[in-house]
C-alpha cells in the first residue's frame, strides 16, 4: 500500500486557522460588514451618550429638573439598532482580532448580566450600569486595538527590529509629517494600539498577542466596573430586564465568536461557560417551581422570574449543544439529559401543584391551596413542554429531524438568517417608537376625552405598513434556496439517493424554514418586555399571544408556497420572485373586499363574507383581536399541504419524465 | 449471487435514446469496470441503479431487490460515489457525514463508530473539522466515498472515482477501492483505462447507450504478439521466421531509427502461444544482433478505441 503525500500543501495555519477562523468558506472582503459594524458603533456610543446623560442630569437636578433629556425610546431604539448592526458585524467580519473582540464583549456582557441578576434580589440598579458600562468600555477598547493599523504592522516583524525602529519613524511613515499633540490625542486608539503591538511582539507569538491585548482591555473594563459600583448607588427597576437582555445579548456575541473561534481550548471554554449558565438558570426554574409547590398559601411566584430562568436554560442549553456537536462528543448528553428528564420532572410538580386545590377539594376539610394553573400553571407546563420537545429533537434520529436541523443550522451560514434578525429588529424598533407615540398621545387625549383608543394596546405596535410588510416579505426570502440551491449544486442527487422519502425532505425543510421563521418573529416580543420591566407599564399582553400563534399559522401558506417554487426551479431569484407573486395572489381577497367595502354597493353578502375570511390583513387583525378562528388556520394549513404535496409530486417527477 | 443484475434496461430522454437494451450482472465481491466515452450512457445506467431516475423499460435488482418497485431497499443496500461529488459546502466534514448516516439510518449505537472507521479509511481525520467548501478537490472525493461508505452498504457505485484527480491522488483512490473490493461489490465508472487494468476483474464497454462488450479483463488481454527488431536482410529474416513452428503471420513495421540495417517484425502467432525463446534461438544461431524481443499483450486502449471506434463515423454522418 502506497502512502502518498496528503494532496494539499499545508496551508499556513496562521492564515487558515487563526487570522480567518475555521468557519470561512470563502474569504469575503469584510469591508461591508466592518462599515455596518461601524456604524452600529456610532449609534451604540450614542444610545451611551444618552444614557449618560440623562443619568448625569437625574444626579444633578433630581427627579424635577427643568434640563432637557432623551426620551427613553430613542435610546431604545438607538440601542436595539446598534446592537442588530454590530451582531452582523460579529458574525460576518471573521478577522481574528474582531472576532475575539466580539468574544471577550460578549463573555463580559454575559458576566454582566449573571451579576446584574444577582444583584436583582437586593434591587441595586447600579448592577445595570455596571453591565452597560462594562459592555461600552470594552467593546471601545476591543475595537480601538482591532482597528489600529499598528498591532497589524508591527507584529509580523521579529522583536529585534520591533526595539529597533523608533516609534516617531513610523509614526512619520504613516502620517507623513508633523503631527500636533492635539492630533495625537485626537488618534489614541493609534497611540494604545501601538503600545499594545510592540509589547505584544516581544512576548510572542500573534495568539498570545491577541489574547494579551483583549485581557489588558478585559482589566481596564473591570477596573471602571469596579469604579462604576463604588461610584452609583440608586435603586433602579430596571435591572431584571436589563440584566436579562445582556445574558441573551452576550449568548448571542459568545455563540457567534465560539463558532468561528479556531482555537479548541478557547472554544471549550465557550460552550462549557454556556452549559453551566444554562443548569444554573434551570436550578432557578427548578427552585421557583418546587417553592410553588411548597408554599400554597399564595398564587405562586413562577410567572416573571421562573419563566424568563425557564426561556434562559433552554437557550443557553441549546447553544452549549450546538457547540458541543450532538456527534462525535457526548459531553451533550448532560445538557440534553437535563433538558428532558429535569423538564419532564418539573412539568410534572407544576401539573401536581396545579392540580392540588382539586385534590385538597376531596382529600381535606380545611387544607385550601390557591388556584394556580391561570396562568402560572399553564406558563409553566408550556415552558417545559417547549424544553422536552427541543431536548428531544436534539437527540432524535429521525431523518426528518435531521434534515430539519441542518435547514435551521444552513440559516446561519449565510448572511440571510442575519439580515432577517437585523431587520426585523429594526422594524420592531420602530413599530415600538410609533408605539409608544400612540400611547403617549392616547393618554392626552384620553384626560380631554377626545378620542377612543381601542382595547387591545398592543394592536398599534403589531398593525402597520412594516410590520405586515416583514410578513409578506421574510418567508420567500427563506424559502426561495430551499430546493434551488440544492438542484443548483447537484446536491439533491445525493441527498434523495439516502434512503429517505421525498415526503420526509419536503417536510423537513418546510419545517426548517418555518421554525426559523417563529425565531425570528420572536422578536416581536422584545419591546414589550423593555415596555414592561424597563418603564414599569403594565398592559394587556395576552393578545400578543393569539398574534404569534396566528401569524406562525398564517406564514405556513406562505412557506409552503415558496418551498414548492423553490423546488420548480435551479435559480434563487426565480424561485424568490415565483413566490413573491404566489404571496401576493394570497393577498388578492383582500384587495378584493376593499373594493367590496369601500364601493359599499350591495355586491352579494355571501362574497363580501367569503373574501372577508379569506383576506389576510382581516385575519391579522382577528389574530391581534385575540380571536384565532379555526377556518382561518385551517385555510392556511390546507394551502401549506396542498403546496407540499405538489412539491413532493415535483421532486418524484424526475422518475417519470 | 448477482449483487447486481440488470434486464434489457432502455431509457429514453424524450426522444433521445440515452440507454439502449443494457443487460449486464454484477457477482458478490467483483469489482467491475464500467467504461465507454462521454455520453454513452454509464452516468444514466448509475443513475438508474441508484433509483435516483427510473427507466422507460426494462428492470435491474441491486441487492436482490427491485429499483423500481423497492426503492427504499435498494438505496439502503447501496453506496454511491457520484462523479461531480456535490457536497453542502457549509457543512464541516464530521458533521456532514454524522448528518448522512443519521439519514442512512444507521444505528445509533454504531454511528461514532462508522464515522470514525469511514474518516480513518477514506484518509480525511486531518480535515475532519475543516468546512466542506475550503478543501481541495482530492480531499471533496474523499469525504464524498466515505459518505459513500458510512453505512455499509454491500454494494457501492462510484461514477468516475477519479476524474479531476492528480495521478498521487488517483493511486490513492484505485489502491482505497481495491481494498474496499475485498467486502464490498463494487461497480466503477470510468474513461482512464490503466485504472481499469489495475483494479477490477471485469470490464463491461458501453457504447452509444448500448453494450459493446463486457468479459473478464484476462480473457481480453489474451491476445498478444511478439515485436521483434533485429539488424539483419529483411527477407531473410522473414524466410526465418515463416520456418518457426506456431507464427501465423508476419507483419513489417517501418522502424524510425532503420539507416543501419535494422528492420522491425510483428508476428502472431497461434493460440497467442509464446514464441520468443524460439526466435531467439534461429536468429541468434544465424549471429544477427537482437534489439528487441518482446511479447506484447493487447492493451484494453486499443480493445476499447476498437470497439468504440463506430461512434467517429456515427458522428461524421
Amino acid at each position: 500500500m502506497t502512502t502518498l503525500a496528503p494532496d494539499t500543501k499545508k496551508p499556513d495555519p496562521r492564515l487558515v486557522e487563526e487570522t480567518y477562523g475555521p468557519s470561512v468558506i470563502e474569504e469575503r472582503p469584510p469591508e461591508v460588514a466592518r462599515s455596518v459594524g461601524v456604524f452600529g458603533f456610532f449609534l451604540l456610543g450614542g444610545t451611551i451618550v444618552m444614557l449618560a446623560w440623562n443619568a448625569i442630569r437625574y444626579a444633578l437636578g433630581g427627579p424635577d429638573t427643568k434640563l432637557p433629556f432623551f426620551s427613553n425610546n430613542w435610546i431604545v431604539f438607538c440601542g436595539v439598532t446598534a446592537v442588530a448592526l454590530l451582531y452582523y458585524h460579529a458574525a460576518f467580519d471573521r478577522a481574528l482580532e474582531v472576532r475575539r473582540a466580539y468574544g471577550i464583549l460578549a463573555w463580559l456582557v454575559l458576566v454582566a448580566g449573571g451579576l446584574g441578576g444577582l444583584f436583582w434580589t437586593v434591587h441595586q440598579w447600579w448592577g445595570t450600569v455596571a453591565a452597560i458600562l462594562t459592555a461600552f468600555l470594552t467593546g471601545l477598547i476591543s475595537v480601538a486595538v482591532t482597528v489600529c493599523p499598528w498591532v497589524n504592522s508591527v507584529r509580523n516583524e521579529t522583536p529585534e527590529e520591533a526595539l529597533s525602529q523608533t516609534p516617531e519613524a513610523s509614526t512619520a511613515d504613516t502620517s507623513a509629517g508633523t503631527r500636533s499633540a492635539w492630533a495625537n490625542v485626537l488618534t489614541w486608539p493609534n497611540a494604545l494600539g501601538q503600545f499594545l503591538g510592540r509589547w505584544n511582539n516581544l512576548i510572542g507569538t500573534d495568539v498570545v498577542v491577541t489574547r494579551i491585548t483583549f485581557g489588558a482591555a478585559a482589566l481596564v473594563a473591570l477596573a471602571l466596573v469596579v469604579v462604576a459600583l463604588l461610584v452609583v448607588r440608586f435603586q433602579w427597576p430596571a435591572l431584571p430586564t436589563a440584566s436579562n437582555i445582556a445574558l441573551i445579548l452576550g449568548l448571542a456575541f459568545l455563540m457567534t465568536a465560539a463558532k468561528h473561534e479556531s482555537n479548541e481550548v478557547w472554544r471549550l471554554a465557550a460552550s462549557y461557560v454556556l452549559a453551566y449558565a444554562g443548569y444554573i438558570a434551570f436550578a432557578v426554574l427548578a427552585l421557583y417551581i418546587v417553592r410553588d409547590l411548597v408554599v400554597t398559601t399564595e398564587g405562586g411566584l413562577f410567572a416573571p422570574v421562573g419563566l424568563l430562568a425557564g426561556i434562559l436554560s433552554l437557550l443557553f442549553l441549546l447553544a452549549h449543544i450546538n457547540l458541543a456537536g450532538t456527534d462525535a462528543d457526548s459531553s451533550y448528553y448532560a445538557a440534553t439529559i437535563c433538558l428532558v428528564f429535569g423538564a419532564l420532572l418539573l412539568g410534572l410538580l407544576s401539573l401536581l401543584r396545579a392540580l392540588l386545590p382539586t385534590l385538597a377539594f376531596y382529600l381535606s376539610d380545611t387544607w385550601r391551596p390557591s388556584a394556580y394553573f391561570i396562568p402560572n400553571g399553564l406558563l409553566a407546563l408550556i415552558l417545559v413542554l417547549v424544553q422536552l420537545t427541543v431536548g428531544l429533537v436534539t437527540v432524535s434520529n429521525n431523518q426528518l429531524v435531521a434534515i430539519l436541523r441542518r435547514e435551521l443550522l444552513a440559516y446561519f451560514y449565510t448572511p440571510a438568517a442575519y439580515l432577517v434578525l437585523a431587520g426585523l429588529a429594526i422594524i420592531a424598533a420602530i413599530q415600538y417608537l410609533t408605539w409608544v407615540g400612540i400611547l403617549h398621545f392616547a393618554a392626552r387625549d384620553i384626560s380631554r376625552r377626545e378620542v377612543i383608543y381601542q382595547e387591545p394596546v398592543v394592536q398599534y405596535y403589531f398593525y402597520g405598513l412594516l410590520p405586515v410588510f416583514a410578513l409578506l416579505a421574510i418567508p420567500p426570502f427563506l424559502t426561495m434556496r430551499l430546493f434551488s440551491e440544492e438542484k443548483r449544486t447537484a446536491t439533491l442527487e445525493v441527498l434523495l439517493v439516502a434512503p429517505v422519502s421525498e415526503t420526509t425532505v419536503v417536510l423537513g425543510k418546510f419545517l426548517g424554514a418555518w421554525c426559523f421563521f417563529l425565531v425570528a418573529w420572536g422578536l416581536w416580543f422584545v419591546f414589550p418586555l423593555i415596555f414592561r420591566f424597563l418603564m414599569g407599564q403594565p398592559f394587556d399582553y395576552r393578545p400578543m399571544l393569539s398574534f404569534y400563534v396566528g401569524t406562525a399559522f398564517l406564514v405556513m401558506s406562505f412557506i409552503g408556497l415558496g418551498v414548492f417554487f423553490s423546488a420548480i426551479t435551479d435559480n434563487q431569484v426565480i424561485a424568490a420572485v415565483l413566490s413573491y407573486a404566489g404571496v401576493l395572489a394570497l393577498f388578492v381577497p383582500q384587495l378584493l373586499y376593499w373594493q367590496f367595502t369601500w364601493a359599499g354597493r350591495g355586491t352579494g353578502e355571501w362574497l363580501v363574507k367569503l373574501v372577508q375570511q379569506l383576506s389576510l390583513l382581516q385575519q391579522y387583525e382577528s389574530f391581534l383581536q385575540g380571536q384565532l378562528y379555526l377556518q382561518h388556520l385551517l385555510y392556511h394549513i390546507s394551502i401549506a399541504a396542498f403546496f407540499l404535496f405538489l412539491t413532493v409530486r415535483v421532486l418524484e417527477s424526475r422518475k417519470w419524465k | 449471487m448477482a449483487m447486481i443484475e440488470v434486464r434489457d434496461l432502455t431509457k429514453y430522454f424524450g426522444n433521445v435514446l440515452a440507454v439502449d437494451h443494457v443487460s449486464f450482472s454484477v457477482d458478490k465481491g467483483e469489482i467491475v469496470g464500467f467504461l465507454g466515452p462521454n455520453g454513452a450512457g454509464k452516468t444514466t445506467t448509475m443513475r438508474i441503479l441508484t433509483t435516483y431516475i427510473s427507466a422507460t423499460s426494462g428492470w435491474a435488482k441491486v441487492a436482490g431487490y427491485d429499483v423500481m418497485q423497492q426503492s427504499h431497499e435498494v438505496r439502503q443496500n447501496l453506496g454511491y460515489l457520484p462523479e461531480q461529488v456535490p457536497l453542502y459546502p457549509e457543512m464541516r466534514v464530521e458533521e456532514y457525514l454524522h448528518y448522512r448516516a443519521r439519514l442512512k439510518q444507521v444505528d445509533r449505537r454504531q454511528r461514532n463508530r462508522r464515522v470514525e472507521y469511514v474518516l480513518e479509511r477514506c484518509r480525511i481525520v486531518p480535515v475532519r473539522r475543516r468546512l466542506i467548501g475550503t478543501l481541495s478537490r482530492g480531499y471533496r472525493q474523499r469525504v464524498g466515498l466515505a459518505d459513500a461508505l458510512v453505512h455499509d452498504p454491500p454494494i457501492l457505485i462510484l461514477d468516475e472515482p477519479t476524474s479531476g484527480l492528480d495521478p498521487g491522488q488517483q493511486q490513492e483512490t484505485l489502491n482505497l477501492i481495491r481494498e474496499l473490493g475485498q467486502d464490498h461489490t463494487v461497480l466503477l465508472s470510468t474513461h482512464i483505462l490503466p485504472e481499469v487494468e489495475e483494479v477490477c476483474q471485469r470490464v463491461i464497454i458501453i457504447n452509444q447507450g448500448r453494450i459493446a462488450l463486457q468479459d473478464r479483463l484476462s480473457q481480453l488481454q489474451r491476445d498478444s504478439h511478439i515485436v521483434l527488431e533485429v539488424k539483419a536482410p529483411e527477407q531473410e529474416v522473414q524466410r526465418l521466421l515463416q520456418q518457426v513452428e506456431g507464427v501465423r503471420a508476419i507483419h513489417t513495421v517501418p522502424i524510425e531509427d532503420g539507416a543501419d540495417g535494422l528492420c522491425a517484425f510483428q508476428i502472431e502467432t497461434f493460440d497467442n502461444r509464446d514464441l520468443r525463446l524460439a526466435i531467439s534461438e534461429r536468429l541468434l544461431r544465424q549471429g544477427w544482433p537482437i534489439r528487441r524481443l518482446d511479447l506484447k499483450r493487447r492493451s484494453l486502449r486499443d480493445l476499447f478505441i476498437q470497439v468504440t471506434a463506430g461512434r467517429a463515423s456515427s458522428y461524421a454522418a
